[in-house]
């Protein structure tokens, strides 16, 4: 029943999402063109080739990736904050995506030519959100156990703001780039390919699948350390695969969308408010909500100011921020 | 193979502050010891020890296998550990919280059966928390949620259960409905239990052997008779007490020292 609901709502996502856009195509030529586009179906006649090139080539795999990205950092924020146990993580809170932000910067400036379609463009992003989230948790430990989840924030937004300077001093350096670099950080959904579709999706697919898998463990990870390991779960392993599932997803994701804020907090969060707080009810969610979540708001960032495109980014902000502010309330008030 | 335990020269150290020193625990399948002392005499890191919850030195045997070769969740499977402040998270129910006690049983990534649930529903109602089942954990009395974690330990159907001063925060007659439960489990399926406790009286009461501690070491172990006496609990706990025999019952009763009279 969940499961049927959730699916129903990713496809009504979808579907609006394919049919808004500022050449005002209709419905039946739409449906029209995704028809033709099946295999072993034989059904539609191709629309016009103009209509077609704009759903199948532009819209479409803008959606589809959207949704991936989404879910991505949906399922990761959540599990950053069930394998931290802070409900204040998230892949840019904690720095990550500025430092696979870094690392993917690195790639388009000194990289080859092409380095931006390649998988050099995901792995340089994953170096660098590895490197921030040890630095992030290193530094936040080392605040000691007092600092709890604000040290761990604080030292994540230090990380940041070290990777993206590091970056600005790049872009200086490599001024050429400068542009590619840039409308990469914006978000780069306005560009998606199919290409781009296939590039992210083994890695989606492969980190879901392991935050999935880990769900049980996150629960037992809500205990403690450890009663959690009295229950046998190997705490220090666990915490590590959770990580780096969620490290490598949100690396692809960011290597392809560039940095998208928010949608790890707002997502997890809605739904633990919503449907309770066990990881079997929100990570599989997360991916749900998340996909549903970003869809719609990039339908936002190409419409509200039609012909003129908002950064996703932006859009995930304004939802994101006043509801960071409403996390963190409540989580102040069950600290004290 | 009995579930009894043997642990030899335990030591137990944080950091250059030894906690535990050269502690034996010797407890038979079915057997019942108590471990008593002042604060900070090492009860908590000796039950922590014998769980491998802590780094320690020494041999502990469950059923003559030493515990360091075994895995966590084989090592889960056979001991369960109740401590003193449980961790009671947010928004989670009853019903979840004592079904993450069958998580030894799952498969290493599976969710659980038909047999994890049956032990869950038993061990609440054993807890007397059948009704509060579907409750939220934090809208528990202090009570509710100690017998909450002891329902979660026994849906954990270990052989060894470690209770880390886990009837302190009950009332008089929930203590000892609780350890009752504990004691007809040790009758019908053998539970060994090793529990650190405060009150000297219920020890007296529930467990065969005492095991006083002072300073990390062994001062004193026996049966309560041995163990209860006024000059030797007087010395330990620096405090003058009184032993009041009530037929097999000690009641251990401090007495207000005579310098703050």
């Amino acid at each position: 029943m969940r499961w049927g609901a959730g699916a129903a709502l990713m496809l009504a996502a979808a579907t609006v999402g394919t049919l808004v856009g500022p050449a005002g195509i209709g419905a039946a030529d739409v449906a029209r063109t995704l028809l033709a586009h099946l295999p072993l179906l034989d059904a539609g006649t191709p629309a016009d080739p103009l209509a077609d090139g704009i759903v199948w080539d532009l819209r479409l795999p803008r959606v589809v990736l959207a949704g991936l990205v989404g879910a991505m950092l949906a399922a990761a924020g959540g599990a950053y904050q069930g394998g931290f146990r802070n409900p204040l993580a998230d892949p840019y809170l904690l720095g990550i995506a500025a430092g696979a932000g870094f690392g993917a910067t690195l790639a388009l400036a000194y990289g080859p030519p092409d380095s931006g379609a390649s998988l050099l463009l995901p792995l340089a992003a994953f170096a660098g959100g590895s490197v921030s989230v040890g630095l992030a948790w290193g530094l936040g430990r080392s605040a000691g156990p007092a600092g709890g989840s604000v040290a761990l924030i604080l030292a994540g937004i230090t990380v940041a703001s070290f990777f993206t300077a590091l970056q600005a001093l790049v872009l200086q350096l490599h001024s050429d780039e400068i542009r590619a670099v840039y409308s990469w950080i914006l978000g780069q959904l306005s560009g998606a390919t199919w290409r781009q579709v296939a590039m992210v999706l083994p890695y989606v697919a492969f980190s879901g699948a392991l935050l999935l898998l880990h769900a049980w463990r996150l629960d037992v990870l809500r205990l403690g350390d450890e009663e959690a390991a009295a229950l046998g779960v190997d705490v220090g392993r666990t915490r590590a695969a959770v990580v780096v599932a969620a490290t490598v997803g949100t690396s692809a994701a960011v290597a392809v969308s560039g940095l998208i804020g928010f949608v790890g907090i707002v997502v997890p969060h809605a739904i633990r408010l919503a449907l309770g707080a066990s990881y079997r009810t929100i990570l599989p969610l997360s991916i749900v909500g998340g996909a549903v979540f970003l869809i719609l708001a990039d339908v936002l960032a190409r419409s509200v100011f039609a012909p003129t495109e908002l950064p996703i980014g932006v859009v995930t902000a304004m939802f994101g921020a006043p509801f960071f502010a409403l996390v963190l309330r409540s989580t102040a008030r069950s600290v004290q | 193979m009995t579930a009894g335990v043997s642990a030899r020269d335990i030591a137990v150290a944080y950091g250059k502050h030894a906690a535990v020193v050269g502690v034996d625990v010797d407890v038979a399948s079915g057997g019942w010891t108590a471990v008593a002392g002042p604060n900070g005499s090492g009860k908590s890191s000796l039950l922590r020890a014998l769980a491998s919850l802590v780094p320690y030195s020494g041999r502990v045997l469950l059923g003559g296998r030493d515990i360091a070769g075994m895995r966590r969740r084989e090592l889960a499977r056979e001991v369960a550990f109740v401590p003193q402040e449980p961790t009671i998270p947010e928004r989670m129910t009853v019903r979840h919280y004592v079904l993450l006690g069958r998580t030894p049983h799952l498969g290493p990534f599976g969710g659980a059966g038909e047999s994890d649930r049956h032990a869950c529903e038993r061990a609440l109602a054993r807890m007397d928390l059948a009704d509060a089942a579907d409750r939220q954990l934090a809208a528990l009395s202090g009570g509710e949620h100690q017998r909450a974690v002891l329902a979660r330990a026994l849906a954990q159907e270990a052989r060894l259960l470690l209770l880390d001063e886990a009837t302190s925060a009950l009332d008089l007659r929930r203590q000892h409905d609780v350890l009752e439960v504990v004691d007809a489990l040790r009758a019908e399926h053998g539970l060994t239990v090793v529990s650190a406790m405060h009150d000297l009286t219920l020890a007296g009461q529930y467990a065969e052997r005492i095991l006083l501690l002072e300073c990390g070491r062994t001062v004193a172990h026996g049966t309560p008779e041995q163990v209860l006496r006024a000059d030797l609990l007087s010395r330990h706990y620096d405090v003058p007490v009184r032993v009041i025999a009530d037929g097999r019952d000690r009641i251990v009763v401090p007495l207000r020292p005579r310098s703050a009279r």
